[in-house]
């Protein structure tokens, strides 16, 4: 853990007080994170429990951010119903009267945690821009929730030098001040903290003409200063993210948390639809029409070229192949599928026996490592992998495919104009996964009546998709794979099993002409879709 | 200001040749872009130099180490026209720049040019100005030179004509040079009340009710009012000119409320009266839609439309960045030969572009001044005239009307000087204490 630098450990006053008043209204749980954490030894047990458990506060505040706006009452609303309780104390304000050693703990954790994540999403572009603006909201979420008194107390130990404007000189001014400082309708309350900033420190609001600016000086309610801090923050971290990720990159250190790191950088916290929870009466018959109802873009597009070209390249094979396996074909029809396209472009009965049918029923689990693999979530398809060249096509359409083909494809699918730019929009500004979102909301518009939550996973909009377009389909099915458990376990279970996570990802960038893939480099390729090793006898069992 | 020297293009490299050996002011000019740097801080030599040859050869990435070298390079290349260009992060010469020099500083800079208002002119377009229009030149350095001293808090503010039909403003305070392009950004977006339209549209000004009373807005809002009465609907007569009239109704945007108010004003005789008639009119039309969704679309349509036909318009990709060339004080207008001027921005209203001198005119100038005050030796007439040790002759500009330009220059430079005494004076003050710590 040397890459953060070392920190002292302090003593238990400083942890918790900020200055010398030892009042709890000035007590704050908005973190700037400044200081590294004090390493224990941690296990890696401990350290993916943190991470996982950041992870879950960090989901909501996405998905809180896109149902709703940021700031609104909606959306404090929704993250106060969707955090569990203790987690609604560790990370957002703990109980009036809270013991002092738990909120040390609490904040011991918060520490932690940020420092662990920031590590883990240091590794690339995608992932950092996703951590750093959750984390920003994060940050602003508290610090809007901190009292006048915490506050202070918080700037004063953050070093930030920010005071609230004397009474006199607010007096004096509070008419400008009344009329130059913005509201947002609705807003009421008339703003009595006023902080004086350099204007450059307030840009935002400066550029709306949304503060009184005199002199250089920009005069900026607290509501706002959130703001100017929240942009700090954000501006700090992605200097340290990027400092971190090339120690990272130089450093050969610990590398047994590498492959966790890369798991949980892709974690999807969600249910992993690794196959069989839900029965949808799939079969190779209707997978035509299900397509066209139910798939989300990236299914929809390898199934249609699979159709068409009656082939798919290795990576796209295993995609589309745990995707299916997600929305319930059996295995045998899976295979059954496959032979069936594949003959047709000249791949002879043999040849798919010898390759092709081993890599699918790998995929099931039925030979080879016996591993359920799970399906990929929307977050490993859009970060890892990309397709390369026009002949593979795994991959997210919202983040792989360019604007133009996109804007055709949509096209053909029969969306209006207007859909169809507003999905382009957000794709074109990086959110593939809202516009994914948007896309299945128009395809879905006459069943839906609420929201419908972001996509995370392929497998979660099919079943979303089912649900709303024949509920009587859907019908449980009692499971036939354990449910996940943390990886690490694996390791302590399985002492002769640890070797395998000693080791960086595999590297699979050659990997297309693999029908005659060993059974050692079959599992290497399948590592990155791993979910867990069961040692349980149920995962023999045939689907 | 005479007349008797109209500008000849065909003199005009002839006459640059003296004028950059006996005009311009490299002192001022050096004293300036050098900052307050030591001499041996090269600081003056990382700034990057454009200059343009006749037939618009441009020769980028000039750069001097020295006034002198700076001088040399001026008159040897007579240029038709000075660019400044940015600090460099370092030397840059002659040669296509190197991808790792980089901008590093930059006065922050605007340029207002008359074209970007044509679609509200009456009295002419394109490259032509007159004394009908160039008010707007004037109004607009009153808005935003306001904005800039009492809102932005900056100091070393120098407006300059740009020898045509526009002006350039540089600010050149410590913490404008240093801006970063967010912050520029920032600065013009405060400015902007007309915004480019959406996809094909036309430009248009949208005022809320919040911008009307927010301060700076308010206070520019009440330039642009007296100005628009002034100018326009007195001075021009822009309700009973048809062109006026109709740039007027087309603004009002809803076709039956256009029809009434043409109806009721065609009768009227006088612009003023028509304009009250107008406003009354206006006035009860957007209180009847006040109770409507969207009254925020009409409700301060009279102020929009006001700051439409007069509020600043500035070419935003001049100021956005660093590296955006503009060109020099004191250069020369290639096509007017009109010198680029300062302009003192607190007699903005006095200024008159066609009374500033052209190169022509300065040389008659010159020679009528000298054979009014035959020299009693012959001294000053060589190569550095203003630097001669010994009884210094009186420099050719003061005997000129370039005299008041230069003075303009010379007062903000002298400033710039104060603030860096200052500056330099607080710094010691500041590293005292930490120097005793070690
Ligand atoms: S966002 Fe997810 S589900 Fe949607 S197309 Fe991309 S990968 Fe598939
Ligand atoms: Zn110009
Ligand atoms: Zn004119």
């Amino acid at each position: 853990m040397e890459v953060f630098g070392s920190a002292q450990k302090p003593t238990r006053r400083q942890a918790i007080y900020a200055g010398k008043k030892e009042e709890t209204e000035d007590i704050f749980t908005v973190n700037f994170f400044l200081d590294p954490p004090y390493f224990e030894d941690i296990t890696l047990q401990d350290f993916e429990t943190y991470a996982l458990e950041r992870l879950k506060v960090l989901r909501i505040f996405e998905n809180a951010a896109f149902k709703t706006t940021r700031g609104s009452p909606e959306y404090h609303d929704l993250i106060l119903k969707e955090l569990p309780k203790e987690m609604r104390y560790r990370y957002v304000r703990p109980l009036n009267g809270t013991a002092e050693d738990v909120i040390l703990e609490n904040r011991r954790l918060d520490v932690l945690s940020h420092f662990i994540l920031r590590m883990v999403f240091s590794r690339n572009e995608e992932q950092k821009r996703w951590f750093i603006q959750q984390e920003v909201d994060l940050f602003r979420y508290r610090l809007s929730g901190e009292t006048a008194g915490s506050v202070g107390a918080f700037f004063r130990v953050s070093n930030f030098n920010y005071t609230p404007l004397p009474d006199e000189e607010f007096r004096n001014i509070r008419p400008i001040l009344e009329k130059s400082t913005f509201f947002k309708h609705g807003q009421i309350s008339v703003d009595t903290e006023f902080y004086k900033l350099d204007f450059l420190e307030a840009l935002a609001m400066v550029k709306k003409r949304h503060v009184f600016l005199s002199m250089g000086y920009a005069y900026v309610p607290r509501r706002l200063l959130v703001e100017v801090v929240a942009d700090r923050f954000r501006d700090y971290l992605g200097l340290e993210i990027a400092r971190l990720s090339k120690i990272i990159l130089e450093s050969q250190e610990d590398t047994r948390l590498l492959p966790v790191m890369a798991k949980l950088a892709v974690g999807y916290t969600g249910k992993d639809y690794s196959g069989g929870e839900l029965d949808f009466g799939i079969t190779p018959e209707n997978l035509d029409q299900l397509s066209t109802e139910s798939f989300p873009l990236c299914a929809r597009n390898m199934h249609e070229h699979m159709r068409k070209d009656h082939h798919l390249k290795h990576e796209a094979r295993l995609q589309f192949g745990l995707f299916l396996k997600g929305i319930g074909l059996s295995c045998d029809d899976a295979v059954r599928l496959f032979r069936q396209e594949f003959s047709k472009h000249g791949i002879s009965e043999k040849q798919f026996n010898q390759g092709y049918k081993y890599n699918v029923e790998h995929q099931y689990g039925r030979v080879g490592r016996r591993v359920n693999y799970a399906p990929p979530s929307c977050t490993k398809i859009i970060t890892t992998k990309p397709p390369n060249g026009p002949l593979e096509h795994h991959g997210c359409p919202f983040k792989h495919f360019t604007g133009s083909l996109l804007e055709q494809r949509l096209k053909t699918y029969g969306l209006p104009p207007k859909d169809m730019d507003a999905i382009k929009e957000l794709a074109q500004k990086g959110h593939f996964q809202g516009a994914c979102t948007k896309y299945f909301e128009f395809t879905h518009r006459k069943k839906l009546t609420t929201v419908v939550d972001q996509i995370q996973h392929p497998n979660q909009y099919f079943e979303e998709s089912r649900r709303l377009i024949d509920p009587d389909s859907v019908k449980d099915r009692p499971p036939i794979f354990s449910r996940r458990r943390p990886v690490l376990n694996a390791i302590k279970t399985e002492p002769g099993n640890s070797q395998a996570f000693s080791q960086a990802p595999p590297d699979m960038s050659d990997m297309d002409t693999d029908f005659h893939m060993t059974d050692a480099e079959m599992e290497e390729a399948m590592r990155a879709h791993e979910m867990e090793v069961d040692p349980s006898p149920g995962d023999n069992v045939a689907v | 200001m005479s007349l008797k020297a109209p500008f000849n293009p065909d003199e005009l490299p002839h006459h640059l040749s003296v004028y950059y050996r006996r005009f311009f002011p490299y002192s001022l000019f050096h004293r300036w872009l050098n900052y307050g740097h030591s001499d041996t801080g090269h600081f003056f030599a990382l700034r990057e130099f454009c200059f343009t040859l006749k037939d618009d050869v441009y020769l980028r990435y000039k750069s001097f180490e020295t006034q002198k070298e700076l001088e040399k390079g001026i008159q040897e290349y007579c240029p038709h026209k000075i660019d400044i260009g940015p600090v460099y992060s370092a030397r840059i010469k002659d040669v296509k720049l190197n991808p790792l020099i980089v901008p590093v500083e930059r006065e922050l800079i605007f340029d207002i040019d008359m074209t970007d208002y044509d679609e509200v002119r009456l009295c002419c377009s394109s490259a032509n100005i007159c004394s009908k229009c160039w008010p707007l030149m004037t109004l607009a350095i009153k808005v935003i030179h306001r904005v800039l001293t009492e809102d932005f808090g900056f100091q070393n503010i120098l407006w300059v004509y740009s020898g045509r039909r526009g002006i350039h403003c540089w600010i050149a305070d410590k913490k404008a040079r240093n801006l970063k392009s967010p912050a520029r950004h920032a600065i013009i977006e405060y400015l902007t009340l007309i915004k480019a339209g959406l996809q094909g549209k036309e430009r248009r000004a949208v005022l809320s009710n919040f911008d009307l009373e927010y301060q700076a807005v308010s206070k520019s809002l009440h330039l642009v009012r007296n100005h628009f009465l002034k100018n326009l609907v007195r001075d021009q007569g822009l309700m009973e000119s048809e062109k006026g009239l109709a740039k007027v109704l087309a603004m009002l945007e809803d076709q039956e409320l256009i029809a009434k108010v043409r109806a009721a004003i065609e009768p009227i005789s006088g612009s003023e009266r028509r304009w009250d008639k107008l406003t009354d009119m206006v006035g009860d039309y957007v209180a009847s839609k006040k109770r409507n969704q969207d009254s925020w679309k009409t409700s301060n349509m009279l102020d929009e439309l006001q700051v439409m036909f007069c509020y600043p318009r500035l070419d935003i990709n001049v100021s956005h960045g660093l590296n955006h060339l503009l060109k020099s004080p004191f250069s020369v207008h290639p096509k007017t030969g009109r010198v680029c001027v300062p302009i003192n921005p607190d007699q903005a209203d006095q200024f008159d572009p066609f009374a500033v001198p052209t190169i022509d005119q300065l040389l008659e100038e010159m020679s009528d001044y000298d054979k009014a005050h035959p020299p009693l030796s012959a001294t000053g007439t060589g190569d550095e005239p203003t630097t001669v040790p010994t009884k210094p002759p009186i420099p050719d500009w003061k005997k000129t009307s370039l005299k008041e330009g230069i003075t303009i220059f010379e007062t903000f430079v002298r400033k710039l000087e104060i603030n860096w005494k200052r500056e330099k004076a607080k710094e010691n003050i500041k590293t005292e204490p930490v120097d005793t710590d070690f």
